[in-house]
């Protein structure tokens, strides 16, 4: 049996906070450790973040971002859902770990550590919307 | 919420950090480290043992900090006790093999 929840948050910095929470109470009642529940909890943030500021340039009030956590007997799925020009983060080359510092930019890691962090990573672009679905095994 | 103290200890600043580095507060802790370089306070130690949670929005802050540390004569970031999770951060982006990382602040201060 598949479960499922949803939330919007306005793209905005301040309301992340409220995505990710309202994501690790979904994870917590999938039966997720701490661990797991961390990692999700860090991956929303990244993601998010990278809506808010290359999506809506920090110019997101207004917009919306739909966060769906969703359950089976395998797998904790979250999908994060925003209307964005269209951005596929996993064509972006990885930053490079072993890049000396000057020649590394100081951000960037945020697709990385969630690429990481979950164990299924896929995007989706439909409805012209952009659609991040991550997945962590039960 | 984040809480930053800064001290000085002879010619070493100390910067206390207690809290979530995440991308509400990273952009607080990167003034302070930008206030302390444009002082000429150039070797910096980031105390992080109470920090239970760091995003790359805190990652960037410590990078950028560093590289204006190290073109600065003398200059230097170092950390002091991460936690686990902060550690495990900082070594996916492979931070660790060029920040100094010390298992206390007094070590990290003596360090200069």
């Amino acid at each position: 049996m598949t479960q499922q929840s949803r939330l919007r948050i306005n793209a905005v910095v301040d309301e992340i906070e409220r995505a990710c929470a309202f994501v690790s109470i979904n994870a917590r009642e999938a039966g997720m450790d701490d661990e797991s529940i961390y990692r999700c909890y860090l991956s929303v943030e990244e993601i998010c973040t990278n809506i808010i500021e290359h999506g809506y340039h920090f110019e997101g009030q207004g917009r919306l971002i739909e966060i769906v956590c969703r359950r089976d007997e395998r797998w904790f799925t979250i999908i994060v859902i925003d209307d964005a020009p269209a951005f596929n983060p996993l064509q972006q080359e990885d930053p490079d770990p072993k890049a000396p510092l000057m020649q590394r930019p100081s951000g960037g890691w945020g697709i990385y550590f969630v690429k990481k962090f979950m164990d299924r990573i896929e995007y989706r672009y439909c409805q012209q919307r952009n659609c991040l679905i991550i997945s962590k095994r039960l | 919420m984040i809480d930053i103290d800064v001290s000085r200890l002879n010619h070493v600043t100390l910067v206390e950090v207690n809290g979530r580095i995440d991308g509400i507060t990273a952009p607080q802790l990167g003034i302070v480290l930008k206030e302390q370089l444009a002082r000429d306070q150039r070797q910096l130690v980031i105390d992080l043992s109470g920090v239970e949670y760091m995003s790359s929005a805190g990652l960037r802050e410590l990078v950028t900090a560093l590289k204006v540390a190290r073109q600065q004569d003398g200059g230097d970031l170092r950390v002091a006790r991460p936690i686990e999770r902060v550690r495990e951060i900082m070594e996916l982006a492979g931070l660790h093999q060029i920040v100094r990382i010390y298992a206390t602040p007094d070590e990290a201060i003596a360090s200069f």
